[in-house]
């Protein structure tokens, strides 16, 4: 018990003091997974949006399967990403393993079908009314779409975010395509795991207050999101 | 000629909503229908509002034959606009709400503020041109929603029971703006409403949609089973003031009767037809000018049953018929069409 004591009171102090390696890491941590949820939600929204827009055969199977992929673990994203990176992978020319680029391809990966998901729920609780009140107005297929899209976004708003927040706390991808390398591919997850290791509580700890704060915060806005959709 | 509908079905999987075999909207007039839930008025909206396609049958517009390819009737759309029952409203501001519309057409700014003041200003609505349309009442949804589509100077509006939903004075304005369409640009209107007195006074014709057909003017006394048998042949349909309506040979009992040989008994020359003839007691509450016949409609209340009898100016300066009058009707009962 005097251990985590003490461990959670320097954590603080490094916290406060804005300790510089635990400072690195946070931002490694804050760009990666804001550059995958940047890229998933280019991809994810969009597909969302067809998916759940328009009317096509085995549209009920691709929603099904994308919510399988909701319950993927990292690991197996990190094996998958793995087989193609590494050397022997047909993109292992590109060198891409152990950096953060790596770690952005997988957590992308891992996302995508959380934007598609959440956003394919977002649009189908719109009421399709908005979409003939569009049309008797005038309004092509597009201009219906992005009414459509406009009367949906704070819902897509709160998928980034839930996406944002899937990806800000897996260790799995960061630690098998990243490499947990110090300063360059070394995130939060990882680096708790490393400390972990090492049996040296302080920056584990201190990290954990920061993602805690980080997932505090990204809460608040999903709730605030959520509640503008109910209002 | 805007709308010649030849030989329209639509259907629903087997089931047929719409039965039409001959409809013509003329540029300029003001079209009434009326008809019980589900009778197929809003389908009819629908089709004319481009927004479904006939299952078979042609829909010709301005003389050319609509073809339902997107392109094309976006184009139409914009000279066709309806305003639906329960019309929504995107969740932003009046001003935008009214302005998308105007956008789509590619109105200039100026013309466009312009445009969205004055067709607030039809409404009553001038005062609300800020405020989040989300936190409108059902009233002023609808006329906010009237009011953004009579700033596109439509040719045709088209309007699904506009007042269904709204307060009296939310009606009154919404009555008022609408006809304002045809007064300044002679706006074709076709108006679905179950208000059958307001049709008569500002229709030009008006009329009768029931399982898909359309059929008469509107005037017609209609009358919903169920039919109880009485004896032999003829049936009664007891209503709420304890009068009975007698006919013979409905085909089923829930069929519906066009009554058509009505006519006021307690007149200096009225004399029965036959032994056959029934007679009910009524109260006039209503008599309102058949604009196409320069006749006076008069409008009998049997218990709740409103009833309707053509008669000349003549007839009823002659029988000195007022509202509040009790009067006695006669028919025949065999004098009936069933549907």
């Amino acid at each position: 018990m005097e251990l985590l004591i003490d461990s959670f009171i320097s954590a603080i102090a490094l916290v406060v003091s804005l300790d510089r390696e635990m400072v690195d890491i946070v931002a490694v941590s804050l760009k990666v997974s804001g550059y995958s949820t940047l890229f998933a939600g280019l991809v994810g929204i969009p597909l969302g949006f067809v998916v759940a827009f328009e009317s096509f055969p085995g549209k009920r199977f691709l929603i099904t399967c994308l919510n399988t992929l909701l319950a993927v673990p990292t690991v197996v994203i990190g094996l998958f990403v793995y087989a193609f990176i590494s050397r022997r992978g047909i993109l292992g020319l590109f060198d891409l393993l152990y950096t953060q680029k790596a770690i952005i391809i997988g957590q992308t990966l891992l996302i995508i079908p959380v934007v598609t998901a959440l956003t394919i729920a977002a649009i189908s609780r719109i009421d399709q009314r908005y979409r003939r009140t569009a049309m008797t107005l005038g309004a092509n297929r597009l201009q219906a779409a992005f009414v459509i899209f406009r009367e949906a976004r704070y819902g897509i708003v709160a998928a980034v975010i839930a996406a944002y927040g899937r990806v800000i706390s897996e260790v799995g991808i960061s630690m098998m395509l990243g490499g947990n390398i110090r300063g360059f591919t070394r995130t939060m997850t990882t680096a708790m795991a490393l400390e972990y290791d090492k049996g040296a509580f302080t920056l584990a700890v201190a990290l954990g207050l920061v993602l805690l704060g980080l997932s505090f915060g990204m809460n608040l806005l999903f709730h605030l999101f959520q509640g503008r959709i109910r209002s | 000629m805007l709308f010649e509908i030849a030989r329209l079905t639509k259907r629903y999987r087997d089931r047929t909503v719409l039965d039409v075999q001959r409809l013509d909207i003329e540029k300029g007039a003001i079209y009434g229908l009326q008809g019980p839930n589900g009778a197929g008025k809003t389908t009819l909206l629908n089709i004319l509002a481009l927004l479904e396609s006939p299952t078979t049958g042609t829909v010709s517009y301005k003389s050319q034959p609509v073809q339902y390819s997107e392109p094309y009737l976006q184009r139409l759309r914009k000279e066709v606009v309806l305003v639906d029952q329960l019309p929504l409203l995107f969740s932003t501001s009046v001003f935008k709400n009214m302005e998308f519309g105007l956008k789509i057409r590619g109105i200039a700014n100026e013309e466009r503020k312009r445009r969205i003041f004055k067709g607030l200003e039809m409404v009553g609505m001038q005062d609300f041109v800020d405020a989040p349309a989300h936190q409108l009442s059902g009233g002023e949804t609808q006329r906010v929603a009237l009011a953004a589509r009579l700033v596109l100077k439509p040719e045709i509006l088209l309007l699904d029971e506009p007042t269904a939903n709204v307060d009296v004075a939310s009606a009154q304005q919404i009555r008022e703006a609408a006809l304002m369409a045809r007064r300044k640009w002679n706006a074709t209107l076709v108006i679905a409403s179950h208000d059958r007195d307001w049709l008569y006074d500002v229709c030009d014709q008006v009329m009768h949609l029931f399982k898909g057909r359309l059929f008469g003017t509107g005037k017609e006394n209609i009358l919903f089973g169920p039919w109880r048998l009485l004896s032999g042949d003829l049936w009664e349909k007891q209503l709420p003031d304890g009068q009975c309506i007698r006919l013979y040979d409905p085909p089923e009992s829930n069929a519906v009767a066009i009554l058509e040989s009505l006519t006021i008994a307690n007149g200096v020359d009225f004399s029965p037809a036959g032994t056959d003839t029934q007679l009910l007691e009524g109260i006039i509450s209503r008599l309102t000018l058949d604009k196409n016949s320069a006749d006076t409609l008069a409008t009998i209340l049997i218990g709740t049953l409103p009833l309707t009898l053509k008669m000349s100016r003549h007839k009823i300066q002659k029988e000195n018929l007022y509202p509040g009058q009790k009067v006695t009707l006669s028919y025949n009962p065999h004098s009936v069409k069933w549907l």
